[in-house]
């Protein structure tokens, strides 16, 4: 990708360094790509969600026996956390010029992303096989 | 060069506010406040998981004044973020960038975002 990326700039581009930082476009593109993912299973877990009847622990744990909502809704998350951690970084790319900061919030973003992932597996593999 | 006297760019010191600069300004805002609120929702997950009496307090809190607008307002973030996202996708493949598609546009995003969650308060009750 990057070599591609590369082969389009102009030899006077290349020479002033001018152009990609060379990982932007895949950051872009995972953006896009979640994104797409977050449509549907989003939409299907509010949904779902809001067309309970009573709406108590134990209704939604039934709910998450089905394997099929606990796919979407583990879906939902590991897309979610993605998608949300790109966009935060992008978020203190702007605001955050203090280089050490920014690379601490980035990474505290980055393991919090990685926690939610887990707990999210653990929780609903929990529910589904007991 | 003294970084911190550089004006940001846009400069919003001199610009008015217009639908265009808003929604964008929104975008981002929903997608922290959608970020926050995933946060929340594999918390509660977690506690469904682990300790009921903790997951159904989680959506006690919700049913409360302060929780319902909390959660209303979650729900009307992700609507707009997700309408508007898809505004985003059109732009992505070089459509819709002609001032008044880009307005008719937004005016389209509001307007399917405060659908979608009217017709989620509705499926809800
Ligand atoms: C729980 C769900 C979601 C979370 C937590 C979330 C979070 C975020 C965050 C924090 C940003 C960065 C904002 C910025 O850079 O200004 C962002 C950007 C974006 N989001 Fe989401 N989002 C979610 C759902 C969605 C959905 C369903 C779509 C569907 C189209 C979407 C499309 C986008 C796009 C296209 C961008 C990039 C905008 C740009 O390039 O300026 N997001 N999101």
């Amino acid at each position: 990708m990057n070599q591609q990326t590369n082969n389009y700039q102009s030899d006077m581009a290349k020479v002033k360094g001018l152009g990609s930082s060379k990982s932007g476009f895949g950051h872009w593109w995972m953006q896009r790509m979640s994104a797409i993912v977050l449509i549907p299973c989003g939409l299907y877990v509010l949904f779902s969600l809001a067309a309970f009847d009573v709406l108590n622990a134990q209704a939604v744990i039934n709910w998450l026996t089905q394997p099929v909502n606990a796919a979407v809704t583990l879906l939902f998350v590991l897309a979610g956390s993605y998608h949300g951690a790109l966009g935060i970084q992008v978020v203190l790319e702007d605001y955050v010029h203090n280089h050490a900061v920014n690379l601490t919030l980035r990474i505290l973003t980055q393991l919090l992303m990685i926690v939610m992932m887990l707990a999210s597996i653990y929780a609903l593999a929990t529910i589904l096989f007991g | 060069m003294n970084k911190s006297q550089r004006p940001l760019s846009p400069h919003l010191q001199v610009y008015k506010p217009q639908l265009t600069s808003m929604m964008s300004i929104v975008h981002r805002i929903t997608g922290l406040f959608l970020s926050f609120g995933l946060v929340v929702f594999v918390y509660w997950l977690y506690r469904l998981a682990t300790d009921v009496l903790i997951a159904n307090e989680v959506m006690d809190f919700f049913q409360t004044g302060l929780g319902c607008t909390l959660l209303y307002v979650w729900v009307f973030a992700f609507a707009y973020h997700l309408c508007n996202g898809i505004r985003h996708f059109f732009w992505d493949v070089g459509k819709g960038y002609s001032l008044p598609v880009v307005y008719r546009s937004g005016y389209l995003v509001i307007l399917s975002a405060a659908v979608l969650t009217a017709l989620v308060y509705f499926l809800s009750r």
